[in-house]
């Protein structure tokens, strides 16, 4: 075993948990990805993955992640979140009202356009 | 589980609050960056440059994030989309020798899970001192550096100096990077021969993939206690000394995987000397090696009597394009039953000579082959590259005639050389990468 972090300070689970804790700053809103937390002002979404060029037809070799893109009108796309190379996803802490959302996929060639657009309306 | 995630925005004059540079318009500093960015942040610096300040050791990189990320939530430093933030090494001062040496600008340091994509790094200060570099990755797991610009300069001083660093570290990527212009002054105060792009020892699992390096003394550099190490698909030009150089010193190394890589102009290909401890299963294979020099174009061995084991060199094409009787490889130290364990399927094409512990020449594969045992199915043909001698990666496939399609099979490939199919992407070659369709079937619950 290599001497990497938590080796090399021999935190074990205490290292584990306060990685979980110190790693979570910034505070805020709550988008989370899918299986984490998930409440009744929460939007889940769910993709089916890129797998080809933006030509349509060839293979891809390469997908770094995907971009969800979400707004209050249609079409408009005030918020953007990286999500990594997942192909679902939870926004949480929703304000109520409708929400329109797309989802774009990325990799060191450029981003995709957007997905079709969904919605989903927060009570 | 992470209570946000983010997108941040910085740049060399932002000053803003943590919570305020969640807008363009509104950046803070790299520094308030690196104290609050955590799981799942994107953090875009804008173009410009960004001076890191001093360094309090040469090893230490200056930024690097205080947080972690997690599986699937990295932390992200990126670059603003279309512009180029620069950042420069950092400068110690009142350390001597030399004045004005300098130590890593950024990296990952007890880090997990982060990304850097996109950056400039320059050597700018100084020759640097022993052990410096600009990117450093050190006690960390899942730092990834992507699609940046590595730029070093002469090098005078001490050794190891390099652009990156990697020590003591797991799971690390370093993909579709340009390295280059860390070359050793010819007046330099030692044989520097870790003046070198990448310069590692005790870790595991690095992936190197699809970067170009050129212009640099040494490349690839790693040594004591390492092991699943993979270099491939890169794109190495004009060295000055090794393109892939393993030295196992004082721990063993294990499982060194080097393949599909186009290596031109580089006086050795594959230098794996000097081992106190073994090296088990090196695998070299499906390389391109192009030289119109007269160097070495590979060395394995040891001066030891505890030569590698397992190792395996097959499915290369070794062409010499130059003038005179150039060595074509070299096992040394190399009784009989210290021979690497496979090696068969090499292209050995231009002219040279195997050599074996520096005393006994061969001027014919036949004579090699009997010597040795090895290369049963090597040939000495023209592979017929598409473009020989041409500089871009692609010039180096292989015509539909050419004899080198053939090789060792089963897990292996059925040809020699790089390019095992003709759309395999060998070195930084974006160009060759489009973006993706988007993705289909969205629903939203």
């Amino acid at each position: 075993m290599k001497r990497h972090k938590s080796a090399y300070l021999g935190w074990g689970v205490l290292g584990l948990l306060f990685a979980l804790l110190a790693g979570c700053g910034g505070g805020g809103g709550g988008n989370t990805p899918a299986g984490g937390r998930s409440t009744g002002n929460s939007a889940t979404l769910r993709w089916a993955a890129s797998t080809t060029q933006a030509d349509g037809s060839t293979p891809l070799t390469e997908l770094n992640g995907y971009r969800v893109h979400y707004g209050s009108a249609s079409q408009q796309y005030t918020h953007t979140i990286d999500v990594g190379n997942v192909t679902t996803y939870v926004v949480s802490d929703l304000s109520p009202g409708t929400y329109y959302f797309a989802v774009t996929a990325y990799n060191s060639g450029g981003e995709s356009d957007f997905s079709v657009e969904g919605s989903k309306t927060i009570q | 589980m992470c209570a946000s995630a983010a997108d941040y925005y910085v740049s060399p004059t932002g000053s803003a609050a943590w919570a305020s540079c969640t807008a363009v318009a509104t950046p803070c500093s790299w520094r308030a960056a690196m104290a609050n960015a955590a799981a799942g942040d994107v953090v875009y610096f804008r173009g410009g440059v960004y001076e890191p300040g001093e360094a309090n050791r040469f090893d230490d990189p200056v930024m690097y994030p205080a947080n972690d990320g997690q599986p699937g939530q990295p932390i992200t430093l990126k670059a603003y989309p279309g512009e180029t933030p620069v950042i420069r090494d950092a400068v110690r001062t009142g350390v001597v020798p030399p004045a004005n040496n300098t130590g890593p600008a950024a990296g990952c340091y007890l880090n997990s899970y982060v990304t850097w994509d996109g950056f400039t790094f320059e050597r700018s200060h100084d020759n640097g001192y022993q052990a410096s570099a600009i990117f450093r990755i050190e006690m960390s797991d899942h730092c990834v550096l992507t699609s940046s610009d590595l730029i070093g300069r002469s090098h005078f001083d001490y050794a190891n100096g390099a652009l990156i660093h990697i020590v003591q570290s797991s799971y690390v990527t370093i993909s579709r990077n340009r390295l280059h212009g860390m070359s050793r002054d010819p007046n330099a105060i030692e044989e520097t021969v870790n003046t070198t792009a990448i310069w590692s020892f005790d870790f595991d699992h690095v992936d190197i993939f699809n970067n170009d390096f050129y212009d640099n003394y040494g490349n690839v550099n790693t040594k004591i206690g390492t092991s699943q190490l993979y270099v491939h698909h890169n794109h190495f030009w004009n060295c000055g000394d090794s393109a892939f150089r393993a030295t196992p010193q004082l721990a063993g190394t294990t499982d060194l995987f080097v393949y599909q890589n186009l290596i031109r102009n580089c006086p050795r290909a594959l230098d794996s000397p000097d081992p106190a401890a073994l090296l088990y299963n090196l695998r070299f294979y499906n390389n391109t090696i192009y030289n119109s020099g007269t160097g070495m174009l590979a060395e394995v061995g040891s001066i030891s009597y505890q030569f590698h084991r397992n190792s395996e060199i097959f499915n290369n094409i070794i062409y010499n394009a130059g003038a005179g009787d150039p060595l074509l490889i070299r096992y040394y130290n190399s009784t009989p039953g210290q021979l690497p364990s496979y090696a068969d399927y090499n292209d050995y094409y231009g002219g040279g000579h195997w050599n074996l512990n520096y005393t006994t020449d061969f001027g014919s594969l036949a004579a090699w082959r009997s010597a040795t045992g090895l290369d049963a199915n090597s040939i000495t043909a023209d592979p017929l590259f598409v473009n020989a001698s041409g500089s871009n990666p692609t010039d180096y496939r292989l015509q539909s005639n050419s004899p080198a399609r053939v090789g060792r099979g089963g897990a292996y490939a059925s040809a020699m050389g790089a390019f095992i199919e003709d759309t395999d992407v060998i070195g930084r070659n974006t160009a060759a990468i489009s973006r993706p369709a988007p993705p289909t079937s969205l629903t939203v619950e």
